[in-house]
């Protein structure tokens, strides 16, 4: 009997109504209106918006913004603003420690790494996001080509593809400095000549994938023009993966031009990068190892930076997760 | 005298005061709001409701495979199965409980099986995470469930990998698999949504016989009215994360009294029915948890909304012999407003 | 052929070249009329061909061979401009309320795509109290035109995808499974819909399902599918009340009934087995593996639709 009393009070939910509250007039059958049946509680989200409020709720990913904005805005300002130019070579103070004057210290020509890391980003930032624009263009054009009009087409330029991607990019980057010379210039050409085709692939999978789907059959029913087919179906839809692939394609830019640099294919002094300076410091390890951590800390932080952001996009973008 | 006996048989599984919710980005999606019910040995009871009526999370409650941080059970929910309280296991023992005591059934056999090994061994190694005994009598009892589930040339299927088997038969694999600890509690989630009709019924078939012969008790969670009429001995309407109503099968096919399941049997089509007439219709759109209706579930599109159902939520009235409502219009108070003739009225004309 | 044919399809194949692991017949030498007007149902199990014939139609899948004849013209030899003319007047409902629509657009674009296409309005305005007017036939309101798919439930996204296709103001609509994936409850609305929209447009539906009760409850015809061939055909009474092909009447006996006593006393004509899919299929009846009725002739020789009564169509040996 008791468990029967239980459970009839359970299932009406916990707030019991008395008889009080319940007037005459609360019995008026009211039936359906149309307007409240098929209404939406929730306010209206696009999907960019939505993606926007999950992003700046990952803190991780935010303070990963953060930090890289402040990178890049010292690597734009610090050279200009900055006191001390970073060729200015006082060989009192070579291989000199972190002091109140150098933060970071010395290298062995007296130059001040503090300087010098801001006028290397420089190259390095721009190296990352010079490469991963470009690959970014040429990815997409080809993949979204090949996936969008399949058969022979597609056959042709995939073995193409596959030719590039096997060509090691050290050998294209001797190559290039070859006719080029080394440099900055160079560099970033051979990068640019290997490193589309891992987005070119993703791309091709997306559109083969998307032009299944069927809404991109009701459009084709509909009459709809091929161009406008991948303007306004196929882009917008294969934007967020475009987006994360760009961003985890940065850091990969970075290190590419970092290890070159360290061994020398890169860029040449007095200019300098985060790699290059690395060379130096390494050689200097032993006896003064700022001049190794500061350079290699920029390195770490900016990749880790970069990638974190690409996880925070994704988790944001990701369709999966959206409930 | 009977009724007396089943009363006193012990309730294999109690579920009691259940709220399960999900944090999402959009805010607390209330999934299931309180409800109650219990299962007995051998039983087989029926769980009926749309997308989004709570009917999977509930189940899932049970096997303990509610997510953690996204999913809560919420504070002052029971479960017990066999007197156990699992709410309160170790994870130690939750690997125990759903091997040994409750196996599951999903909607895609593929989810459930490893495409890279062998259908075999896959059942094997069930029968072997439980039950002490040689590989080769594992292997013997696994041929014996491909027999049971009706699997021609066990022997033969033994062998082979899940995608050199059918839908259907997948699903067979997927019960073998379930079989394999002797389960006293099988719950089984859509398990005939993804088969062809055809296929339905063998399975149905097949789990009608399991039940029968190792007097396992099912939970069936499904959407089909006609899936639930062959197989359940006790069924349970839910809606908006509530149980609208709860009977035998008798009670709830031939004598509904929530107006959502008189629309809903009226909504499906009856093949002895003549040409296009309308389909009765329950017009609207299923409420948003997230926001969940202050009153009744249901009231949006309930074409006998009071007004006092929009402001109070109902209370469960109880016809006997475990059937039970949970809609105003069997509220005392509104019998004395309204009078029995009129309500009976509203009613018919639904 | 039929006199009042809006749609004629005669001897259709649709084959799918698989490479190494053979050829893949879909759809085997299919022909129906559908009359003006009339709801033509398409039943079979999953991987019978139903999608793909509908799709084959319709001009989405380009045809192996055979013909297809909308309203006496035949595709092939059409015009530019009747081609053009044809696109418009013939439109689709798909089966995935959640994979049908683009999730970055809002529903006014989605419903107004088509009549883009064909340069239907001349304003913007116009374009919005035509998307405003559609929204409300299908039972929604203007207050949607602004949300995005993912915005809404399974029933009111089939609703949107409903007002697309009748945004061209079509003569001709293939519903590819546009019920299955949606609740019970949900699905009486829409099936509700299209039969009234039908009434007050005269439209012509190629109703393509797997739910042999809703299919029954909507279609004047039945064409029965089974490994790419129909094999069966009658108007809807007719078949449920007097199947032919041991097919149908397993399939008949299999849909569960919502009477717990009909169903727990009611027979079910077992169908062991499962339906293969056609690849490299040899001539012979393609039921033949699971029919308890089947001679060699049933291996042999490939049976024809012959007609029983009338407009009762069947392709069996054992009934003729």
């Amino acid at each position: 009997m008791e468990k029967k009393m239980a459970f009839a009070a359970g299932s009406g939910t916990a707030a019991q109504v008395s008889d009080d509250c319940l007037t005459d007039d609360l019995f008026e059958r009211v039936g359906i209106s149309e307007q409240e049946s098929e209404k939406i509680s929730r306010e209206s989200v696009s999907y960019w918006k939505d993606a926007m409020r999950r992003f700046r709720q990952n803190k991780v990913a935010m303070a990963s913004l953060v930090i890289l904005l402040v990178i890049i805005l010292m690597c734009i300002f610090e050279p200009i603003f900055g006191p001390i130019k970073y060729d200015t070579q006082d060989y009192d103070v070579t291989n000199q420690g972190p002091t109140l004057q150098h933060i970071f210290g010395c290298d062995d020509l007296g130059r001040d790494i503090f300087a010098r890391i801001w006028v290397g980003g420089r190259v390095s930032l721009a190296i990352g996001c010079i490469g991963a624009l470009v690959s970014l263009v040429v990815g997409v054009i080809y993949g979204g080509i090949s996936g969008f009009c399949g058969g022979i087409v597609d056959d042709i330029m995939m073995r193409i593809l596959e030719i590039i991607v096997s060509i090691p990019y050290m050998v294209v980057v001797i190559i290039f400095s070859l006719f080029l010379g080394k440099g900055m210039g160079s560099l970033l050409i051979a990068l640019c000549v290997t490193s589309w085709t891992g987005l070119a692939r993703i791309v091709r999978g997306q559109i083969i994938e998307l032009k299944q789907s069927e809404y991109v059959l009701a459009a084709r029913v509909l009459g709809t023009p091929s161009f406008k087919i991948i303007l306004k179906h196929l882009i917008p839809n294969t934007m967020s993966i475009i987006i994360i692939n760009t961003t985890f394609a940065i850091p990969s830019f970075i290190f590419s031009e970092a290890f070159l640099s360290f061994l020398g294919m890169g860029i040449q002094p007095p200019l300098t990068s985060w790699g290059a300076m690395a060379a130096l410091g390494q050689q200097q390890m032993t006896y003064y190892p700022h001049e190794l951590i500061f350079p290699a800390l920029a390195i770490s932080v900016t990749m880790l930076a970069f990638n974190l952001l690409g996880d925070g996009l994704r988790d944001a973008f990701d369709p999966k997760l959206r409930k | 005298m009977e009724t007396i006996v089943e009363n006193e048989e012990k309730n294999l599984l109690e579920v009691e005061h259940l709220r399960v919710s999900f944090h999402t980005y959009a805010g607390e999606v209330q999934a299931v709001r309180d409800i109650s019910y219990t299962v007995k040995p051998g039983e087989c009871l029926a769980i009926v409701g749309e997308s989004g009526s709570g009917k999977t999370v509930s189940s899932k409650a049970v096997m303990g495979l509610i997510e953690k941080p996204q999913g809560e059970i919420k504070e002052g929910s029971r479960i017990t199965f066999d007197g156990q309280d699992v709410l309160k296991f170790t994870e130690k023992q939750w690997e125990k409980f759903r091997g040994n005591d409750v196996a599951m059934i999903f909607q895609d056999p593929m989810t459930s099986l490893n495409p890279t090994t062998k259908v075999g061994k896959q059942i094997v190694e069930a029968i072997l995470l439980h039950n002490k005994m040689s590989h080769e009598d594992a292997a013997k009892r696994a041929v014996e469930l491909l027999r049971m589930v009706e699997i021609p040339n066990p022997e033969e299927r033994f062998g082979q990998y899940p995608y050199e088997f059918s839908g259907g038969m997948r699903q067979r694999v997927v019960i073998a698999i379930a079989l394999a600890c002797n389960p006293r509690l099988m719950i089984a989630d859509e398990p005939t949504t993804a088969l062809d009709v055809t296929i339905q019924a063998q399975i149905l078939r097949l789990l009608r016989k399991i039940q029968k012969e190792n007097n396992t008790a099912i939970i069936m969670i499904t959407h089909d009215l006609g899936v639930v009429a062959g197989m359940a001995d006790k069924i349970i309407v839910m809606y908006s994360g509530k149980i609208m109503e709860q009977g035998s099968v008798r009670d709830i096919f031939y004598h509904p009294k929530h107006p959502y399941t008189r629309a809903l049997l009226k909504a499906a089509p009856s093949l002895k029915g003549n040409g296009k007439e309308e389909l009765q219709v329950i017009p609207g759109t299923p409420p948003d948890l997230i926001n969940p209706p202050a009153g009744c579930g249901f009231s949006t599109r309930c074409s006998l909304c009071l007004k006092v159902c929009k402001q109070y939520p109902p209370q469960s009235h109880d016809f006997g012999e475990g059937h039970s409502c949970t809609c105003w219009l069997y509220h005392p108070r509104t019998v004395q407003v309204l009078g029995e003739e009129k309500i009976n009225n509203m009613l018919e004309e639904q | 052929m039929d006199a009042n044919a809006l749609i004629h399809v005669e001897h259709l194949k649709k084959y799918f070249d698989l490479h190494k692991r053979g050829t893949l017949m879909a759809v085997d030498d299919v022909s129906f009329d559908i009359r003006r007007g009339e709801t033509f149902g398409l039943v079979g199990e999953s991987g019978c061909g139903k999608t793909t014939c509908g799709r084959t139609v319709i001009g989405l899948y380009r045809k192996t061979d055979g013909k297809v004849v909308y309203d006496g013209r035949d595709i092939d030899s059409m015009t530019e401009e009747d081609r053009f003319h044809f696109k418009k007047k013939a439109q689709m409902i798909f089966q995935d309320p959640y994979a049908s629509l683009n999730p970055r657009m809002t529903v006014e674009d989605i419903i107004a795509e088509g009549m883009d296409n064909f340069h239907m309005c001349q304003s913007t305005k116009e374009r919005q109290e035509r998307v405003y007017d559609l929204l409300h036939q299908v039972g929604l309101n203007k207050e949607h035109a602004a949300r995005f798919p993912h915005e809404f439930s399974g029933g009111q996204r089939q609703r949107i995808g409903i007002a697309r296709a009748l945004a061209v103001e079509p003569e001709f609509i293939v519903c590819d499974e546009p019920i299955s994936a949606l609740d019970v409850s949900i699905q009486a609305q829409v099936v509700n819909l299209l039969v009234h929209l039908q009434r007050e447009k005269g439209l012509t539906y190629l109703f393509i399902a797997h739910d042999l009760s809703m299919v029954k409850h909507i279609s004047d015809r039945v064409g029965v599918m089974y490994m790419g061939h129909i094999v069966e055909q009658a108007p809807s009474n007719e078949l449920y009340t007097n199947p032919l092909h041991p097919y149908t009447i397993a399939l008949m006996s299999a849909i569960p009934v919502t009477d717990p006593d009909v169903e727990r006393s009611k027979k079910v004509v077992p169908l062991e087995g499962e339906v293969s899919s056609p690849i490299n299929c040899r001539p012979g009846c393609r039921f033949a593996s699971r029919c308890k009725y089947a001679t060699d002739r049933c291996r042999q020789e490939t049976p024809v639709l012959k007609e029983i009564a009338e407009d009762h169509f069947v392709a069996c040996f054992q009934k003729e």
